[in-house]
C-alpha cells in the first residue's frame, strides 16, 4: 500500500512549511497585505481600481506555491525570471497569465495602453488656457523625483534604480512602470508597487499636506475665470506638433509620448467609438490586468529584496517633496500674479490626474464655496503629467 | 556613462533639459493659440461691414 503524505494533498501548506523560515514569514506577511488591500480598496481608503486586482493577486499567489519538481517550488501564475526562448515557450503554455505578462508587461505596452485612456480622460484646453503658470508650478511639483534621486545614490542605489525610484514623485505610476521596465528590471516590481501604494494615498494624505502648509485665508482666495475661446482644431494642432517634437528629441520615450497624445487627439477629434474604447474598456481593462499582474509578481521569492525597504522610504519621500514643491510652485504664482492666486493649485502640480487637482479644489470648497480654482489645478495637472514624461525621458536617455 | 560625473550635476542637467522643454511647449501652445486667434480676428474684421 503507497505511503501517503497528508502535506503533499495540500501543497500550499507543505511548501510554507518546507521553505525557508525568511520565506515563509514574508508568504504570510504579503498573504495579510493582499488581504488588507482588498478591504482598504473596498471601503476606498486606497484606490479600490488598482488595489483590488493587486490584493487578491498577492494573496493568491503567496497561497498557491506547489512543488513544481522534487526540489522547486513555484506558482503556475507567472514566472518573471524566464529568459531562455525554448523555457519561456513552455511556460507559456503552463502559467496562465505568462502570455499577459510576456506580451504586456516585459515591453512596457501595458503602460502604454494606459497612457492612451489617459490620453483620452484629459482634458488639454486647461493648460492652454494658461501654459506658462501651469508649466511653472508643474516644475516646482518635480521637486521630489530631483531630490530623490541624487539621496538614492548616496543610499547606495545604482543610477538606473536611483531614476526609477525618484520618478515615484512624477505621480505617474504607468510612467514608473515604463522607466523601472527599462532601467531597473530586477527592481520594477517593487518600485512599482511602492508607486500604486503610495499613489493611492495621495487621495487621503494630500489634504493634511495642503492644510499644514496653506493657511485657511490663502486657501480660500477666488481666483480670476477667463471664458475659453479654444477650439478643438488648436488642441490636436498642439497635441500633434508637442508629440512630434518630444518623439524627436526623446525616441526612448516616444512610445509614451505617442500613446498619451494618440488619446488627446481621437478626443479632440469627436471619434466617439474610439473614445469610448479607450477611455472604457482599453483603461479599465488594462488597469485591471495592470493590478492583477502586479499582485501576482508579488511573491514572496521574487519580491523580497534588501532593497525593498530602502524603496518604500525613497517612494514616500519622494511624493511628500513633489507635494511640498507644488504648494511652493502655488506660493511663487501667488507673489507674482500679486495675490490673486490660489497656492493651493500648486498641488495639483503632481499630475496623479485628476486626483490632485480634485484634491485641490475639495480642500478649496471647504473654506470657501465659491472659490473656483478646478481649471487652473487641471492645467497644472495635466502639465504635470508632460514634464514627469520629459524627465522619465532624460533619465532613460541617460541612463538606459 | 562618465564615472567622474556625480548624480547632483546630473539631476541638474535633467531639471534643466526639462525647464527649457517644458516652457518650450508653452511657447508652441502661445503661438498656436495666437495664430489661430490672430487669423480668426481678422476674418471677423474681413467679414464687418465697412
Amino acid at each position: 500500500m503507497p505511503q501517503l503524505d497528508i502535506l503533499q494533498i495540500f501543497q500550499g501548506i507543505a511548501t510554507m512549511v518546507g521553505a525557508e523560515p525568511l520565506i515563509t514569514i514574508g508568504r504570510i506577511l504579503l498573504i495579510a497585505i493582499g488581504i488588507a488591500f482588498v478591504f482598504l480598496g473596498a471601503k476606498g481608503i486606497l484606490e479600490g481600481l488598482i488595489m483590488i486586482p493587486m490584493g487578491v493577486g498577492m494573496a493568491a499567489v503567496n497561497a498557491g506555491v506547489l512543488y513544481l519538481s522534487a526540489t522547486t517550488m513555484g506558482t503556475i501564475f507567472v514566472d518573471p525570471m524566464v529568459s531562455d526562448p525554448v523555457k519561456l515557450i513552455e511556460v507559456l503554455q503552463i502559467n496562465f497569465l505568462q502570455p499577459i505578462y510576456t506580451f504586456t508587461f516585459s515591453n512596457g505596452l501595458i503602460a502604454c495602453l494606459v497612457f492612451m485612456g489617459i490620453g483620452a480622460i484629459t482634458e488639454v484646453e486647461y493648460v492652454m488656457m494658461a501654459p506658462f503658470k501651469s508649466m511653472t508650478i508643474a516644475m516646482f511639483a518635480e521637486l521630489g523625483t530631483l531630490v530623490t534621486f541624487p539621496i538614492a545614490v548616496f543610499a547606495g542605489l545604482n543610477f538606473q534604480e536611483a531614476a526609477s525610484i525618484s520618478v515615484v514623485g512624477g505621480a505617474d505610476a504607468p510612467m514608473v512602470l515604463f522607466t523601472s521596465l527599462i532601467l531597473a528590471n530586477n527592481l520594477f516590481v517593487p518600485i512599482t508597487v511602492v508607486a500604486y501604494l503610495y499613489l493611492s494615498l495621495t487621495y487621503g494624505g494630500y489634504p493634511y499636506l495642503i492644510r499644514l502648509l496653506v493657511p485657511r485665508r490663502f486657501r480660500g482666495i477666488k481666483m480670476e475665470m477667463k471664458k475659453s475661446n479654444i477650439t478643438a482644431g488648436e488642441k490636436i494642432t498642439f497635441a500633434i506638433i508637442t508629440c512630434t517634437i518630444l518623439c524627436l528629441l526623446f525616441p526612448v520615450a516616444a512610445p509614451l509620448f505617442m500613446s498619451f497624445f494618440i488619446g488627446v487627439i481621437v478626443k479632440e477629434a469627436g471619434i466617439t467609438r474610439m473614445v469610448e474604447f479607450l477611455e472604457g474598456p482599453l483603461l479599465y481593462g488594462s488597469t485591471f490586468f495592470l493590478g492583477l499582474l502586479l499582485g501576482v509578481l508579488c511573491e514572496a521569492n521574487t519580491i523580497l529584496n534588501s532593497k525593498v525597504f530602502i524603496l518604500l522610504i525613497l517612494g514616500m519621500l519622494s511624493l511628500l517633496l513633489s507635494g511640498i514643491g507644488g504648494i511652493i510652485g502655488g506660493y511663487v504664482m501667488y507673489f507674482i500674479t500679486k495675490g490673486k492666486f490660489n497656492p493651493v493649485v500648486g498641488i495639483a502640480g503632481v499630475s496623479c490626474i485628476p486626483t490632485t487637482a480634485k484634491v485641490a479644489q475639495k480642500e478649496v470648497f471647504k473654506v470657501n464655496r465659491q472659490a473656483m480654482i478646478l481649471p487652473y489645478a487641471m492645467g497644472a495637472s495635466v502639465s504635470g503629467v508632460i514634464t514627469s514624461a520629459v524627465i522619465a525621458a532624460i533619465f532613460i536617455t541617460l541612463f538606459r | 556613462m562618465n564615472a567622474s560625473v556625480g548624480p547632483l550635476f546630473l539631476v541638474g542637467l535633467t531639471y534643466l533639459i526639462a525647464v527649457i522643454i517644458s516652457f518650450g511647449v508653452a511657447v508652441i501652445i502661445s503661438i498656436i493659440v495666437g495664430i489661430i486667434n490672430r487669423k480668426s480676428n481678422s476674418a471677423a474684421a474681413d467679414s464687418s461691414p465697412k
